[in-house]
């Protein structure tokens, strides 16, 4: 076995060359590269979390954005709905105002037509009796000579109208 | 052939000659540029190169930078699920050193023995290598111990709750456990390496022997073998990222004794 028999001979030049090579390896490479390829890594994984952390913040601002938004269309929508109402209240209120007055005028103006009516049928059915009275004063004067008072037969005829 | 058998060394495969400057000696010690420094310049260069891949830093990476950060992120997951925050400051050892090993795996089973002349050289096959990475890992837990807790750091050999006359039997035990670690950790690799080097050495001779053989079984014997050089080339590649997870997480979870202290 060559790594026995030849010790002797070999292990000052295999100790100092192995020490050598990993001395450069570990100075140029454990710690010169090593430390900046950790750092790329790390530098990423950074950038990872706060590329995820931003577009995090960004979903919960529109994710706001879209509440505040639908808040302000229901208050819109709200106000809208009320503005209507009460547009609509007004306006029934309006024409139940105007078609009270209306009523009444045309209530008054019936009134006022009946009294009119009533008064013209009476004042005609005065006029019937006296025109009734001096005809039958005229018939019983020219049948009998009698001459009627005009008092009599008015309350004659009255008496015979109301029969 | 009798003689072909002992043309074909499995062990051959772990054998260290000089590159360049094989006379180079400081203080009377051999430092040579062997077949082994070289791999591991090897190892260093290609590791250079696929961490470059990483350092184009941008936010959407490509398929190159995702490979590098996957594996970063691998080592640093694995140093905090088993030490917590306090362990980062280990992040860049436990990489170099899972890294490392995981490509001196990975490249000694590069199929380099196509080009004439060479083949490749698993550094992680050596104990000069392992147990140098086992004891670096040793050392430190150590240091960063008594450094962290002072004498305190021996209470790690007596578990919560144990009673005093069981803490004779136990304290010894736990020490004996813990002193074994770097020699476990060392061989661990080594072994692992060694052994599956030689089974794919072992089965790959016995294709050449198969036909070479002037017999009808010779060629069965090459076919089997060839289907079970297939068959354990990926197993070794499975062990070759096992072992070096399996290091790298021992090193982790000793550095946690370390750190944490029960």
């Amino acid at each position: 076995m060559p790594q026995i028999d030849q010790i002797s001979s070999i292990y000052a030049s295999q100790l100092v060359w192995l020490l050598l090579v990993f001395a450069i390896i570990y100075v140029v490479i454990g710690r010169g590269m090593l430390p900046k390829i950790e750092g790329t890594i790390h530098a990423r994984a950074d950038k990872v979390s706060g590329d995820l952390a931003a577009a995090e913040a960004a979903r919960d601002a529109a994710s706001q954005l879209d509440r505040d938004y639908h808040a302000e269309m229901d208050a819109a929508h709200h106000g809208a709905a009320g503005a209507i109402q009460k547009a609509k209240d007004e306006a029934v209120r309006d024409t139940e105002l105007k078609l009270r007055l209306a009523h009444d005028q045309i209530a008054e103006r019936m009134h006022h037509s009946e009294l009119a009516l009533a008064d013209a049928r009476a004042h005609a059915f005065g006029e019937i009796e006296n025109v009734a009275a001096d005809a039958v004063r005229d018939i019983v004067a020219r049948l009998s000579g009698a001459d009627v008072n005009e008092g009599d037969a008015l309350v004659a005829v009255r008496a015979s109208l109301a029969a | 052939m009798a003689a072909e058998a002992s043309a074909i060394d499995p062990m051959a495969q772990f054998h260290i000659d000089p590159v360049i400057g094989s006379g180079w000696s400081v203080f009377g010690y051999n430092l040579a540029f062997t077949n082994s420094a070289a791999f591991m310049v090897i190892v260093l260069a290609v590791l250079w190169v696929f961490m470059l891949g990483g350092m184009r830093r941008q936010l959407v990476p490509g398929r190159w930078q995702v490979a590098v950060e996957s594996m970063t992120s691998f080592v640093s997951n694995m140093i905090d699920a088993n030490i917590g925050p306090k362990g980062k400051h280990f992040t860049p050892y436990v990489f170099s050193l899972f890294m490392f090993i995981l490509l001196a795996n990975f490249i000694g089973l590069f199929p380099l023995a196509i080009i004439p002349g060479l083949h490749a050289f698993t550094v992680t096959s050596h104990i000069t290598v392992t147990g140098v990475l086992a004891v670096m890992s040793f050392s430190i837990v150590l240091i960063v111990g008594f450094a962290k807790h002072g004498l305190k750091f021996f209470s790690l050999f007596a578990p919560h709750g144990t009673p005093w006359y069981l803490l004779i039997l136990i304290f010894p035990i736990e020490l004996v456990s813990f002193l074994v670690r770097p020699f476990s950790l060392g061989l661990r690799l080594f072994v692992a390496m060694t052994a599956g080097h030689i089974l794919l050495d072992v089965f790959a001779s016995f294709i050449i022997q198969g036909l070479h053989a002037n017999n009808a079984i010779g060629p069965v014997v090459s076919i089997l073998s060839f289907a079970m050089v297939i068959a354990v080339s990926a197993l070794e590649l499975l062990i070759a990222a096992i072992q070096a997870y399996v290091f790298a997480l021992l090193t982790s979870l000793y550095l946690n004794d370390a750190i944490n202290l029960h």
